[in-house]
């Protein structure tokens, strides 16, 4: 993975995530907009296999580079919940 | 040969394939299919269309 | 998040996974399909082949066979220490030597890993008299991502729990009943019963036979929005519980490394607004 920061204000964030795919995208922006002081929430992977997905974030009130930090954190709680919850019936 | 996995989803069918074409000799070949454990469409059209083709060709070779 | 397993093998698993959100259950999909690693055979040295099938048509049936891969034990060449020239952390070597008439079979590479070997019985070719192949393959980790060779899970996928309502209206004329080819319906007491709701496969015919449903909705085939049923099956290479966790790790380990860079940004721009 490879982060490029395109764009940054008090409430925008453009960045280019070189390696990433809808595999965990998708998840943050949906994660992302279930936040109230996220505006917009979006990415865009160009053309498939030959250009890499940039992410755009626009935030009411709130930094967006740490918007996007929490929904990270969501999402790795999401994931170990999952798995113990996966693991945990698979024992029965 | 028949190929190693199915084309469409990437389950191993090959191994399966000696025990097919000596039981739909005699059997309903959908009866053996179930019963070699393949039992989604995509990978029993692997079986039902394959035509074995090496026995013809290896005395050329 | 709740999960109800419905079916637990070795290699396959049927569960319902119920209180996420669609792009959450998508991602393990994707997970599973693209992003767990496995070992494949991925260059072959070709020594002897005067068998029927080309040098790389028979590469192409040795990378297909899936490989038993204790995945602690090797690294991607893109993260070995060795720099991706291939060491004993990242690649095995298999030989294969036969001679004909016979059929060689994948359970005859001898493996330099013995905890490595072919997870299946797969024919790779016919040999006939003076047929020889002679051949070392190197396997290493991938991710479908670059192959179906790679790929640890087959036919992964999901679909949202369905809900069959029957509203009073219903004469119990049993047109629904006939129709519905995964027999979800039954028609007890005279009454439309559901019996089976999630074999149900939402093709709605049972709708559009319905004469009443013209006036009210009489019967209606939904789905519970954050409900849903996950299949997954694997090669045989890693068991269907390991998949299933490596998948959710995976994508929390991602999660971590993009956070791990915002971080080192959000400790620049700190800095420098300090500066400033």
């Amino acid at each position: 993975m490879n982060l490029k920061i395109l764009n940054k204000t008090d409430t925008e964030l453009e960045m280019e995530i070189a390696g990433e795919t809808h595999t965990i995208l998708n998840l943050l922006k949906t994660v992302l907009l279930e936040d109230d002081a996220v505006e917009i929430a979006t990415y865009d992977i160009k053309h498939l296999g030959i250009s890499e997905p940039i992410m755009y974030v626009r935030t009411i009130d709130k930094d967006p580079l740490q918007a996007v930090r929490s929904a990270l954190g969501t999402m790795i709680a999401m994931c170990d919940e999952f798995k113990s919850v996966f693991l945990d019936r698979a024992s029965v | 040969m028949i190929p190693v996995r199915c084309f469409t989803c990437g389950k191993v069918i090959s191994g399966a394939w000696e025990e097919y074409k000596k039981r739909t000799k005699l059997e309903d070949p959908a009866k053996v299919l179930d019963d070699l454990g393949i039992s989604r469409y995509c990978c029993r059209r692997m079986m039902l269309t394959h035509v074995e083709l090496v026995d013809e060709s290896s005395p050329y070779y | 998040m709740k999960v109800e397993i419905i079916e637990l093998g070795d290699r396959a698993a049927k569960f319902v996974l119920s209180g996420v959100a669609p792009a959450f259950v998508n991602s393990i999909r994707r997970a599973m399909l693209a992003e767990v690693p496995t070992l494949a055979i991925d260059y072959v040295n070709i020594y002897d082949n005067t068998s029927v099938l080309f040098d790389e048509q028979l590469a192409l049936r040795l990378g297909l066979i899936p490989l038993i891969t204790d995945l602690d034990s090797y690294v991607l060449p893109s993260e070995c220490s060795c720099g991706g020239e291939g060491c004993s952390q990242c690649q095995v070597s298999l030989t294969l030597s036969a001679e004909g008439p016979k059929t060689v079979y994948s359970t005859e590479l001898v493996s330099a890993d013995p905890s490595v070997m072919p997870a299946e019985v797969v024919p790779l070719i016919k040999l006939s008299e003076r047929h020889r192949i002679s051949l070392e393959a190197i396997a290493r980790l991938g991710t479908g991502h670059d192959h179906a060779k790679w790929q640890a899970g087959i036919a992964c996928g999901y679909k949202n729990v369905p809900k069959i309502t029957i509203s009073d209206e219903c004469d119990a004329c049993g047109m629904c009943v006939d129709a519905c080819p995964r027999g979800v319906l039954v028609i007890a007491d005279d009454v439309v019963k559901v019996v089976d709701e999630r074999a149900c496969s939402l093709c709605r015919l049972c709708e559009g036979v319905c004469e009443l449903n013209k006036i009210y909705d009489v019967i209606k085939v939904g789905t519970h929005p954050d409900s849903f049923i996950v299949t997954a099956e694997t090669d045989g290479s890693i068991p269907i519980r390991e998949l299933i966790t490596r998948s959710a790790e995976n994508i929390s380990d991602r999660a971590e490394a993009l956070d791990g860079y915002l971080s080192v940004i959000d400790m620049e721009m700190e800095m420098d607004h300090h500066a400033t």
